[in-house]
């Protein structure tokens, strides 16, 4: 017997369309950069290998973060943090002083406010998947049955925060059906019934044949 | 400078009402919707409500993102003083953004109109910034990634179960990716086409000194801050493109000291004799050779220790062609003894290590994957060959520079 919390999609119009989006736009900043220092390192294609290597992953995770897919959501979180993390090491470098970091507007805004609105709208899908799991495997335990058990990925939502128009559907183990019929206990049977002696018949009754009529 | 002057240099002045009205929209929206009249409660059903609100995050993020652009362009004609038809075309295209804006906040069909809009603006704006009438700054380039990723969500039809949409969605995705990248490299080339022009803003007419280079109603010559969009090239602002007649006499007098200390420089083996080293390509028309001596000996614009010389190596040949200075620690303001004719600038550069090699961040601030982007010291070039574009140019023409370096070049590698 296997549990299956099935999704319920992501919402049509959800945060993560826009984390789609925004995804898409950090695939053409990385294409634009890559270009960029091709351009200067004479035209060496080797230059474009990670770069597109990163686009591909990036797409990859968008698509299918939409579907609810947790190492997507996983993976383009990872990327967000270590783009922020970069920024905060750079303004460290910063401090040396033959480099300096400049941070400008936009900058601030591709560098800084886009891996946070990516991590701002994946967080409550990941909490949602971790929730669920968490739920499966408790019932999982509740019932005996092995403590790992395994839950198709897909979105168990709604992420908490994230209000959708539908519940989701939990196909559960079969149904409970209330609690079992409780069998009463055996009912006993009386004593055999003695049976009495057996009636004994009397003289066949003869026609009153001397009355008087 | 200090990265506080840094970030404000990317700002164009005549745009900061429009930086200010962007940033106080949200106040805005605060308080008109306070003054709404409020929905009797009931009015809507509570499961009718809940749908709202969980298809509206595109929505609301379209609305948003168009409010944004509508105060941008409204407040433009505050700080641009245009004239009477470019102000009428900003506050058209305001009043056509926030109404789109609304019509997503409300829910109302927008994305049509809201992507032509979109991408009207944004060839305005390129053909406007390609043609030098303006420069791209962090304000202009701001605004169009907020109508980029507006423009990604009109276009891209939201995933949805029951109508897949494969084909509207892939074209989307690559109509989004497509424009920010164009958009993208059309900023770049503005960026360098203003950053090449504020060489000839440069007067050396003592007469005109004093004269801003800002222009009344239209961009011309408005390369006072050249390369405020900061896309691989950071450059001062100048308040006056026109130097004094003192500040002439001493940008005449740096050149001519230079051209009188690198005259034992004139044969690249001697360079390198003196401790200079060829970098890893030595081949080429801007051969940049390094000291790392004078490097770190704490002198700044001093001719008897140019931190770099130049040459065209070519066939054979090198020819010196000048000096780049190149200040010790990054930020800190280089002297300019000829005011506006000696600019310095400073690049901003991503190093990466996979390969190892080195880009400019674009100007979308982005560098390529796992680089550190970082920005060097100030450094200005002294030309001691006399080139057509002057002896401070940022940069000489390689044509120019080949036919010079097959008349005058000196043979090397002698030693």
């Amino acid at each position: 017997m296997t549990e299956a919390i099935v999704p319920a999609r992501p919402a049509s119009g959800s945060g993560l369309d826009v984390v789609y989006v925004l995804t898409l736009m950090q695939v053409a900043f990385l294409l634009l950069a890559a270009v960029g220092e091709v351009l200067l390192m004479g035209g060496n294609p080797a230059f474009l290998l990670v770069p597109i290597i990163k686009s591909a992953l990036l797409i990859l995770f968008a698509v299918e973060a939409l579907r609810g897919r947790r190492w997507a959501l996983r993976g383009l979180t990872v990327l967000a943090w270590v783009t922020l993390v970069g920024v905060a090491l750079q303004l460290i470098v910063g401090l040396f002083p033959a480099v300096d970091f400049t941070l400008n507007l936009v900058g601030l805004m591709t560098n800084v406010a886009l891996p946070i609105a990516v991590i701002w709208f994946c967080r409550p899908h990941l909490r949602a998947i971790k929730a669920a799991r968490k739920q499966a495997r408790a019932a999982a335990v509740g019932r005996g049955w092995p403590a790992q058990v395994t839950v198709p990925l897909g979105p168990a939502y709604p992420p908490p925060g994230v209000p959708v128009a539908y519940p989701p559907v939990v196909q559960g183990p079969p149904v409970v059906q209330g609690p079992p019929v409780v069998q009463g206990p055996p009912v006993v049977q009386g004593p055999p019934v003695v049976q009495g002696p057996p009636v004994v018949q009397g003289p066949p009754v003869r026609p009153n044949v001397g009355a008087p009529r | 400078m200090n990265p506080a002057e840094t970030f404000l240099v990317g700002i164009a002045p005549d745009h900061v009402p429009a930086l200010l009205a962007a940033l106080l929209l949200p106040v805005v929206v605060l308080l008109l919707r306070r003054l709404r009249v409020p929905t009797p409660p009931g009015a809507a059903s509570e499961q009718s409500t809940v749908e709202t609100s969980a298809s509206t995050t595109v929505r609301l993020w379209v609305a948003w993102l168009m409010g944004i652009s509508a105060a941008v362009h409204l407040a433009l004609p505050l700080g641009h003083f245009d004239g009477a038809l470019l102000t009428l075309g900003f506050v058209g295209s305001g009043v056509a953004y926030a109404w789109l804006a609304l019509r997503a906040y409300e829910g109302r069909s927008y994305r049509l109109w809201s992507s032509l809009l979109i991408v009207a603006t944004l060839i305005a704006y390129l053909v406007v910034c390609l043609s030098g009438r303006e420069e791209p700054d962090q304000v202009g380039i701001a605004t169009a990634l907020v109508e980029l990723a507006a423009l990604g969500l009109c276009v891209t039809p939201a995933r949805s179960p029951d109508r897949p949409r494969r084909f509207k969605r892939f074209a989307g995705s690559a109509a989004t990716v497509f424009t920010t990248f164009v958009v993208g490299v059309a900023i770049w080339a503005g960026s360098l086409a203003a950053h090449a022009a504020s060489d000839a803003d440069v007067t050396a007419d003592p007469t005109e000194a004093g004269v801003a280079v800002e222009h009344g109603d239209d961009h011309d010559h408005a390369h006072d801050h050249a390369a405020r969009a900061q896309a691989g090239i950071i450059m001062r602002p100048q308040a006056d493109a026109h130097p004094t007649a003192d500040q002439a006499a001493a940008a005449q007098a740096l050149v001519d000291a230079t051209k009188a200390a690198l005259a034992r420089y004139a044969r690249l083996d001697d360079a390198l004799a003196a401790g200079y080293v060829l970098p890893a390509r030595a081949t080429g028309m801007d051969v940049h050779v390094e000291n790392p001596a004078y490097k770190k000996d704490g002198r700044a614009l001093d001719p008897e220790h140019p931190e770099t010389l130049v040459y065209a190596i070519d066939g054979g040949k090198a020819t010196l062609l000048g000096a780049m200075y190149l200040m010790e620690t990054a930020g800190v303001p280089a002297p300019q003894p000829g005011g506006p004719l000696t600019r310095w600038h400073a690049h901003n550069l991503c190093l990466t290590p996979l390969p190892p090699g080195f880009g400019i961040v674009s100007p979308f601030g982005s560098c390529p994957v796992l680089s550190l982007n970082l920005t060097s010291p100030e450094m200005m070039h002294v030309w001691i060959v006399d080139p057509p574009n002057g002896s401070f140019a940022e940069g000489l023409d390689a044509t120019w520079e080949r036919a010079y370096n097959a008349a005058h070049g000196l043979p090397y590698g002698q030693r």
